[in-house]
């Protein structure tokens, strides 16, 4: 595999997670009892189950890429987990009340995808896979601190802001998708020139900013006391967005790395 | 074990370790009693 490949064939990714009615009250809302009420704590322990189970999954692609050496074995597990992944978000964004089910299978299904992705990327630059966790957990860690203290204030601009600009990294992920069955794609977006490398910083902005849409989601939810399952769509949100934001810094590092 | 590890994967414990303790944690007054926060129930 040439060392741009693996960017041409894994680099479509897009956070396709618009919140439009992610925090519309329903019947259940207002009626919701205290022990049955969304929760900071709930949330952050159940986005810890939801890495451990992508970390498990992962685990499973990235051993046995390595075991074998040979990329095409986790080919297979890699698609089903990309599109397994992807039903999963859809069906959670629309049935929130499945979170709980859907949620978890879906982080198991992005390990899959996620460990055999990394293991292609690390075989090409060593050394690569620890440097994006880092980045994308000390971003996660930084980002919240900075929410948490009030640095960060989002607000109704600042939200449709960053929708509007990751409906317009998913579009145009989308249309290089489809000229892809032509023979042809969207050069910049897999350059490792300048303008390529500057496109992958403005992605990984979008990305981490969205975590901030996240945490003020979570937050408020839990204020208002809304209903358990949330604590799952919460986490489920937040794993969608950090999944995004490690493939992009893995991108982005990578071509930095193929200019050497 | 070589500084990469050594650098980024204390990234990964700090960053985690962040979330985990201040994840728990209510947002500051700042934060919390602003006007001009989200309106999420309306989306």
């Amino acid at each position: 595999m040439s060392k741009h490949n693996a960017l041409t064939t894994f680099g479509r990714s897009g956070n396709p997670m618009f919140r439009g009615e992610a925090f519309k009250p329903d019947a259940t809302f207002a009626e919701t009892e205290a022990s049955g009420r969304m929760t900071l704590a709930g949330t952050v322990n159940k986005t810890g189950i939801l890495l451990v189970l992508c970390l498990v999954t992962a685990s499973f692609t990235w051993n046995i890429f390595f075991g074998t050496g040979d990329p095409a074995a986790v080919s297979g597990l890699l698609w089903i987990g990309l599109i397994g992944g992807l039903i999963l978000a859809i069906i959670t964004i629309f049935k929130r009340q499945w979170a709980g089910v859907t949620a978890p299978l879906y982080a198991l299904a992005q390990g899959l995808a996620l460990g055999g992705i990394s293991a292609k990327f690390e075989a090409q630059y060593p050394g690569i896979v620890i440097q994006a966790m880092g980045l994308t957990f000390g971003t996660l860690g930084v980002l919240l601190l900075a929410y948490k203290s009030g640095l960060i204030k989002p607000t109704e601009n600042f939200r449709l802001m960053i929708v509007a600009a990751t409906g317009g990294i998913a579009l145009l992920y989308l249309v290089s998708f489809v000229m892809g069955f032509f023979g042809s794609s969207i050069g910049f977006i897999h350059s490792n020139g300048l303008f390529g490398i500057g496109f992958s910083l403005f992605v990984v902005a979008i990305a981490a900013l969205n975590l901030v849409l996240d945490f003020d989601f979570i937050e408020e939810a839990a204020e208002q006391g809304a209903p358990k399952y949330l604590e799952w769509y919460g986490a489920f949100s937040l794993m969608m967005t950090l999944i995004w934001l490690y493939l992009e810094i893995l991108r982005l590092l990578a071509k930095l790395r193929s200019r050497n | 074990m070589g500084w990469n590890e050594l650098f980024f994967g204390a990234l990964i414990v700090i960053g985690l370790g962040a979330f985990f303790f201040f994840g728990r944690l209510r947002a500051g007054k700042t934060q919390r009693e602003r006007q001009n926060k989200i309106r999420w129930r309306k989306h």
